[in-house]
C-alpha cells in the first residue's frame, strides 16, 4: 500500500495526484517547475531506475574510462585491468568527495584523487593514500577493503548497451524492460545482423538546455504531431532523413512487410513510442538512400545478410523503419540515434547523444553515418535546433505564477486506448498519432513517486496496475 | 665531486621526475625493501611496482603494490 505523496507549492501544499487530471487528460506545470517536485524525482526515480549509462565499445581495452550519469551523479565506467570486466562507479572520493576522474574518456593505471592522494584501482579498490602507512598518520590502520569506491547497485551489460541501477532491489533488467527487450537487443544489432555489432561514435555529444528534464525525455517518443510545425522548415530544404524530401525517389526507407502501426504507451513500465507490428516474417528489400558513394554498396550487402538471418522471423516493433521508443525515464532509442536526458537543476537538463555504426564498417561509411548524424541530429543540427527552440521557450513560459495553475494538454487519443490480451501488463495500444506513451509515462511516474519502494512497483510487484488514465 | 643521479628525487624537479619515472627502474624504499616500476599512473603521486626484497616481510616478495612517493627513497 503506498500513501499519497504531497508537495510543497506557492499555493499550498498539494497531493502529487492532484496535480493530474486523469478524466480530462491534463497535467500541472507545477510538476516541470517546482523544485520540491525535482528533488523527490532524483530520489524516487533516478535512485531506483535502470539507466542509459553508455556502450561497451567506449571501453574496450582493459583500463579504459568513460565517465557518464546516472540522474545528477557522475559515474565512471572503467573495464577492469585484472578480469577485463566493465564495473560502474560514482566518481566521487571516499575521503572527501573530490572527483577522482576529471577526464571524459581514456586509459588510467588508478585513479588517484588530487585531494588526499586517495587511489583506487580499476576495480574501485582502495589501493592507497597518503600517509597510509606512516606511524603519526594511519599507521597502517585504515581498512581499505571497507573503503572502495561506490558500486552500482547492478549493473548490465545488455548486448553492448551498458545499464545500472543504484538500486539492489530493482527488478533484472530484461523484466525492467519487458515487452520491450527484443527492440533493444535487435537496435544493439549490427546492419549486417551480428549481435552486439556496433560502436560508438567519440567523442559523444552532450549540451545543457534551460528547461525541465521531462519536457524532452515524456515526450520525444512519440510525438507525430509536432514534426508537421517544428520541422517543417528541416523538410522543406529536403535535409530530412536521407536529404529527401517525403516520399521521394530516394525517400525514406519503408518497410514493405505488411504492417499496421501504433503508438503504445506500457503504463506499467513507462516504456513507450512507436509500435509496428508486423503481420508477415522477414525483412524488407534494401532501398538505397544515400549519396555518398560506397556507402548503399555497404549496406545493401549487409542488409542482405540480416534479411537471410531473418527470413523465418516476425520482427520486433522497433528498429529500421519501424519508429523508435522511451525505455522509461530518460533514454530514447531507435535504430540509429541514442539520446538520453540527465536533470540538471529542475530549469536544466543535459543533454547527451551517442550515435551509432556497425564496428566492421569501413571508413566511407562510418564518415558518412557522422556526418548525417550530425548534421540531423547534432546540437547545432537542423532537426535538434527546432526542437530546442521549443523546449526552451516552454519551460519560462510555464514558469510564472499565473502559468502555473494551468495545465498541459495531453488529451490526444485520451480513451480510445485498448490493452490486448496476448500482451501481459498494461501495455495500451493507441493510434498511430495519438499521445498514449507520452500518458503512460505519467502513470510510471506517480507510481514511483509515490512507492516505498520496488516492492510497490511492477514488475517486483506483479500484482501492481499503474494505469491512471 | 659526486656524480648527478640520473633521477634525483629531490629538490623542486623532484616532482616532475617521478611523475615520468619508466617502468622498469628498480626504486628503494624507506623501509628499505627493493621494488621494481611496473607502471605509472603519472599522476605524480603513485608507482605500482613489484617487490623484490621486502625485508621486513619476505611474504611480499612478487606481491604488486601501488606506493606513494613519501615511501619512496630513491631510484637504484
Amino acid at each position: 500500500m503506498v500513501d499519497m505523496v504531497s508537495v510543497h507549492t506557492p499555493r499550498g501544499d498539494r497531493f502529487l495526484r492532484s496535480f493530474i487530471d486523469a478524466d480530462k487528460g491534463t497535467v500541472s506545470r507545477e510538476l516541470y517547475v517546482n523544485p520540491d517536485v525535482y528533488q523527490q524525482e532524483l530520489e524516487q526515480i533516478f535512485s531506483r531506475c535502470w539507466l542509459f549509462i553508455g556502450h561497451e565499445s567506449l571501453v574496450p581495452n582493459p583500463g579504459d574510462f568513460v565517465t557518464s550519469r546516472m540522474g545528477t551523479e557522475e559515474i565512471i565506467i572503467v573495464r577492469d585491468r585484472k578480469d577485463k570486466q566493465i564495473r560502474a562507479f560514482l566518481n566521487s572520493c571516499m575521503h572527501r568527495g573530490e572527483k577522482v576522474c576529471r577526464y571524459d574518456q581514456g586509459n588510467a593505471l588508478v585513479f588517484t584523487c588530487p585531494f588526499h592522494a586517495w587511489t583506487y584501482d580499476s576495480a574501485g579498490r582502495l589501493v592507497g593514500a597518503s600517509g597510509q602507512n606512516l606511524p603519526n598518520s594511519y599507521a597502517g590502520a585504515l581498512d581499505k577493503e571497507q573503503w572502495g569506491l561506490v558500486e552500482v547497485g547492478q549493473f548490465k551489460n545488455f548486448h553492448g548497451t551498458l545499464w545500472a541501477t543504484w538500486d539492489k532491489k530493482a527488478p533484472s533488467f530484461e523484466d525492467y524492460l519487458g515487452p520491450f527487450a527484443e527492440s533493444v537487443r535487435y537496435m544493439a544489432e549490427a546492419n549486417d545482423g551480428t549481435d552486439a555489432g556496433l560502436e560508438v561514435f567519440t567523442p559523444f555529444q552532450k549540451w545543457r538546455l534551460p528547461t525541465n528534464w521531462k519536457i524532452p525525455a515524456f515526450t520525444s517518443a512519440q510525438d507525430p504531431e509536432h514534426a508537421a510545425m517544428t520541422h517543417r522548415s528541416v523538410n522543406a530544404a529536403a535535409i530530412g532523413p536521407m536529404r529527401t524530401l517525403q516520399g521521394g525517389d530516394r525517400g525514406r526507407r519503408r518497410n514493405r512487410v505488411p504492417s499496421e502501426t501504433f503508438v503504445v504507451g506500457d503504463h506499467n513500465l513507462g516504456h513507450g513510442g512507436s509500435w509496428t507490428e508486423f503481420k508477415a516474417p522477414g525483412l524488407a528489400e534494401y532501398r538505397d538512400a544515400w549519396f555518398e558513394p560506397g556507402v548503399d554498396d555497404y549496406f545493401r550487402a549487409a542488409h542482405e545478410k540480416k534479411m537471410e538471418k531473418y527470413k523465418d522471423t516476425i520482427m520486433p516493433p522497433h528498429g529500421h523503419d519501424a519508429g523508435h521508443f522511451c525505455v522509461w525515464p530518460n533514454f530514447i532509442m531507435d535504430s540509429w540515434r541514442w539520446r538520453y536526458w540527465h536533470p540538471q537543476e529542475p530549469g536544466v537538463v543535459e543533454r547527451w547523444s551517442l550515435f551509432a555504426i556497425d564496428k566492421a564498417a569501413p571508413k566511407i561509411v562510418k564518415d558518412a553515418v557522422r556526418h548525417y548524424a550530425m548534421r540531423y541530429n547534432g546540437p547545432t543540427g537542423a532537426t535538434e535546433s527546432d526542437d530546442m527552440e521549443n523546449w526552451n521557450y516552454v519551460y519560462p513560459a510555464s514558469q510564472g505564477v499565473m502559468a502555473r495553475r494551468f495545465n498541459y494538454n495531453f488529451s490526444n487519443g485520451l480513451g480510445r486506448g485498448v490493452q490486448r490480451n496476448d500482451i501481459p501488463g498494461a501495455l495500451v495500444f493507441n493510434d498511430s498519432r495519438t499521445e498514449e506513451a507520452h500518458r503512460a509515462r505519467f502513470s510510471r511516474w506517480l507510481a514511483f513517486m509515490e512507492a516505498k519502494s520496488w516492492d510497490d512497483l511492477y514488475p517486483v510487484n506483479k500484482e501492481a496496475n499503474h494505469r491512471i488514465w | 665531486m659526486e656524480t648527478p643521479k640520473k633521477y634525483d628525487l629531490s629538490g623542486v624537479g623532484g616532482a616532475e621526475t617521478f611523475r615520468d619515472l619508466p617502468e622498469g627502474l628498480r626504486i628503494k624504499l624507506t623501509n628499505g625493501a627493493i621494488a621494481e616500476i611496473i607502471g605509472n599512473p603519472r599522476d605524480g603521486g603513485n608507482l605500482m611496482v613489484r617487490m623484490l626484497e621486502h625485508p621486513d616481510d619476505p611474504s611480499m616478495v612478487g606481491e604488486e603494490e601501488i606506493v606513494f612517493f613519501t615511501n619512496v627513497a630513491e631510484v637504484l
